[in-house]
C-alpha cells in the first residue's frame, strides 16, 4: 500500500510540475506578445499620418442660355421639317422660347439659307390667349402675339440688289473660314446655300419667370410665302440663336 | 525481477480510482490558468485594436482626443488663408488652428490633421459664404496651400488631388459622370499669364514633369501621379504652391496651341513634346488616343461624348459607330496642327464636348477638391 502511495505521488507532483512550468511560459509568451503589438501599432499609424486640405462647390449645367420649343420643352420638338405651301394660309407659325436660371441679356440670331423663298419673321409673345392679338396654338399651350409688331432686328450681311447673302466681305470669310489671307477662299458658293445673318437690334431681356422659376422670353416665328413658292423638294437650314455676352 | 514489475504495473482499483481522480483535478488547474491567460490576452488584444482604431480614425476627422496616444511631432504643416466654403457645412471637417505668421493669419493643420481649404478672392469656385453660384463651362481659378515648415534644410512633401463628385442629397455619382468631371474639370500646377496658357498638368492621363517654384523650390510630378514638394526650408516659414483649375468652355482649348480660334479662352497645352521644349507644358502623349476611345457599353470616354442615355439602343449603336469613324487621332492632330482644318469636323468635336458638359452638368451636384499629403 505504502510503496503505491509513493509511486501515486510521485506521479502527481511530476505532472503538476511539468504544467506548472508550461504555465508559466504561456504566461511570459502572451504578455510579450501584448507588448509588441503595443509598440507595432502605434508606429504603423505614425507612419501613415496623413493631412488634409479640401472644399466643395456647386457643379452647374453649362447652358447658361436654353432655346425650347413652345413653353421650355426639349427643342427637339420645335417641328420645321415639312411645309406645305399650297393650303390657302400662306404662312405657318411656330412657338419658341429662350430661358434660363439666371437674369442675363441676349441677343436673338437667326440664320438660313435661301434655297426656298421663305419670309421669316420672328414676334415676342406671351402666354395664353388675348382676345383682340393673333394666337397661335402649339405643343398644347395658347399664346398671343401682335403681327403688327416684329422683332426689332435686321440681317447683318443682306446684298441690298439680290436680297441673298453678300458673296465678299467679313460674314462671308468668316463663313468660310478664310481668317488670314493664307488659306484657300471659297469665292465660288452658290448663292442660295450662303446663310442669311439676322440678329436683334439690341439685347433682349428677360421680363417673366415660368412656374420653375427659370427667366423665359416667347417667340413666334413666322414662315411666310407668296405665291411664287411651291411644293419642290427644296431644303433650307435655319439656325435660331441666342447669343449672351458675359465680360468676365 | 518479473515478478516484482508485474507487482508494480498490476494497480488495484482503489488506485486506479485515485490517480483518476489526480488527473481530474489537474486538468481542471490547468483549465483554470489556461483560461486566466487567455482572458489576459484577450483584454490585451481589446486595448490595442482599440487603440488602433482610434487612431486611424482620427488622422481623418476631428474627435475627442481622450484615449489618444501623442504621436512625435511631423515636420511640416499644411495651412490655408482665406474663409471657409459655402457648402463646406461639413461640421466633421474643421477650419483649423488660427495661427499667425510673418504678419499675415493662417489657419493650419496641427491639432486636426483635416482642414477646410479656404478661399480668397483668386479661387473662383463660386462657393463663397453668401453668395455661392458653382461652377460651369469657362470657370477657372486657383487655390493657393501653404506648407508650413516644422523642420530645418531639406523638407520633401508628397501629395495629390482628388476631385469627388457628389449628389444632391450626398450619394454617388454614377460612374461615367465621375470620368467625365475628371476628364473636364482640370487642375494645373502653373498658368502662364502672358500666353494665357497653362502648364503642368494634374491629371492620371498626363505626363512627369518637374516645376521651378518662386519660393526656390521644386515641383514634381511623379510617374505614378504623386506630386512631390522639395525644397530647402527654415522652420516655421510658409511656402505658397498654387494649383489652377479650369472648367474649359470649348473643346477647342485642349486641342489648339494659341488662342486664334478659341478668343479669349486659355490654352491648356501650346506645345508639343520636342527637343528642348520643357514637357511641362506639352499635350501629354496618348491623349489624343484616349479621347478617341470607345470603351464597351459606354456612351462616352472621359472626354466625349457622342449619345445620351435615353437614346434607343439602335441610336447609341449608330452615334458609336459615327464617332469611331470621325474620331481618330489623325483628325485631332490636324486640327492642332491647322493642316486641312475642316470646321464641320471641328464643330462635331465641339458638340461631342459640350454634350459631356451637359451631362457633368445634369448628373452631378457637387464636386469637393481633396489635396492630401502622404
Amino acid at each position: 500500500m505504502r510503496y503505491h502511495k509513493r509511486v501515486q505521488k510521485k506521479l502527481v507532483t511530476k505532472k503538476s510540475a511539468k504544467s506548472h512550468v508550461w504555465q508559466v511560459w504561456q504566461c511570459i509568451a502572451s504578455v510579450i506578445i501584448a507588448c509588441i503589438a503595443l509598440l507595432v501599432v502605434p508606429t504603423l499609424s505614425w507612419l501613415s499620418y496623413r493631412k488634409s486640405l479640401e472644399t466643395t462647390t456647386r457643379v452647374n449645367r453649362p447652358n447658361a442660355l436654353v432655346i425650347g420649343a413652345g413653353d421650355a420643352q426639349s427643342i427637339s420638338q420645335l417641328e420645321l421639317s415639312d411645309v406645305d405651301v399650297s393650303g390657302v394660309q400662306k404662312f405657318k407659325d411656330v412657338v419658341f422660347c429662350v430661358y434660363s436660371k439666371y437674369n442675363i441679356s441676349y441677343y436673338l440670331q437667326l440664320a438660313h439659307t435661301t434655297n426656298i423663298g421663305f419670309t421669316y419673321t420672328i414676334f415676342p409673345a406671351t402666354m395664353g390667349s388675348d382676345g383682340e392679338a393673333d394666337t397661335v396654338s402649339y405643343l398644347g399651350k395658347e399664346y398671343s402675339f401682335d403681327s403688327n409688331k416684329t422683332l426689332a432686328g435686321q440681317y447683318i450681311n443682306q446684298s441690298a440688289s439680290t436680297q441673298l447673302a453678300e458673296k465678299t466681305g467679313t460674314y462671308h470669310d468668316k463663313t468660310y473660314n478664310r481668317l488670314d489671307g493664307t488659306e484657300k477662299s471659297y469665292d465660288n458658293v452658290q448663292a442660295h446655300a450662303e446663310p442669311l445673318y439676322w440678329k436683334t437690334n439690341g439685347e433682349q431681356q428677360f421680363n417673366q419667370k415660368d412656374e420653375i422659376g427659370d427667366y423665359i422670353n416667347y417667340y413666334v416665328l413666322r414662315i411666310s410665302w407668296n405665291d411664287e413658292i411651291w411644293n419642290n423638294k427644296e431644303t433650307d437650314m435655319v439656325y435660331l440663336m441666342a447669343e449672351s455676352l458675359i465680360t468676365e | 525481477m518479473r515478478k516484482k514489475q508485474t507487482e508494480e504495473n498490476k494497480l488495484t482499483a482503489e488506485e486506479y480510482r485515485l490517480r483518476a481522480k489526480m488527473n481530474m483535478l489537474a486538468c481542471k488547474n490547468e483549465m483554470k490558468i489556461f483560461l486566466f491567460t487567455g482572458l489576459v490576452l484577450v483584454t490585451a488584444l481589446t486595448i490595442i485594436t482599440v487603440i488602433a482604431v482610434a487612431w486611424f480614425a482620427s488622422n481623418r476627422e476631428v474627435q475627442g482626443r481622450n484615449m489618444m496616444v501623442t504621436i512625435a511631432g511631423s515636420s511640416y504643416e499644411l495651412a490655408v488663408m482665406g474663409e471657409k466654403g459655402e457648402w463646406d457645412t461639413d461640421e466633421s471637417v474643421s477650419t483649423g488652428e488660427e495661427q499667425e505668421i510673418d504678419g499675415n493669419n493662417y489657419w493650419t493643420t496641427g491639432k486636426d490633421s483635416a482642414i477646410l481649404w479656404a478661399l480668397n478672392d483668386n479661387s473662383n469656385l463660386e462657393n463663397q459664404k453668401g453668395e455661392g453660384r458653382g461652377i460651369e463651362p469657362g470657370s477657372r481659378g486657383s487655390m493657393t496651400f501653404y506648407i508650413l515648415a516644422k523642420t530645418n534644410d531639406n523638407l520633401t512633401v508628397n501629395f495629390s488631388l482628388q476631385m469627388i463628385g457628389q449628389l444632391e442629397d450626398g450619394g454617388k455619382i454614377p460612374e461615367d459622370a465621375a470620368e467625365l468631371m475628371l476628364g473636364h474639370i482640370l487642375l494645373f500646377a502653373g498658368y502662364d499669364t502672358d500666353n494665357s496658357s497653362y502648364c503642368g498638368w494634374i491629371s492620371e492621363d498626363a505626363e512627369t514633369w518637374t516645376m521651378n517654384l518662386d519660393s526656390n523650390a521644386t515641383l514634381k510630378r511623379e510617374e505614378d501621379g504623386t506630386l512631390t514638394w522639395t525644397g530647402n526650408v527654415e522652420n516655421g516659414k510658409v511656402y505658397p504652391v498654387t494649383i489652377y483649375w479650369i472648367w474649359p468652355d470649348t473643346f477647342g482649348q485642349y486641342l489648339f496651341k494659341n488662342q486664334v480660334r478659341i478668343g479669349k479662352n486659355p490654352v491648356l497645352f501650346p506645345d508639343d513634346k520636342g527637343e528642348g521644349i520643357d514637357s511641362i507644358s506639352a499635350l501629354p502623349e496618348g491623349l489624343f488616343e484616349k479621347m478617341c476611345q470607345t470603351p464597351e457599353g459606354a456612351v462616352s470616354n472621359r472626354y466625349l461624348k457622342w449619345s445620351r442615355e435615353s437614346d434607343l439602343e439602335q441610336e447609341k449603336q449608330l452615334s458609336k459607330e459615327e464617332f469611331k469613324e470621325l474620331v481618330t487621332v489623325e483628325g485631332l492632330l490636324n486640327i492642332r496642327n491647322e493642316k486641312e482644318y475642316n470646321i464641320a469636323f471641328y464643330g462635331k468635336l465641339c458638340n461631342y464636348y459640350n454634350k459631356a458638359d451637359q451631362y457633368i452638368g445634369e448628373n452631378i451636384a457637387y464636386v469637393k477638391l481633396k489635396l492630401e499629403t502622404k
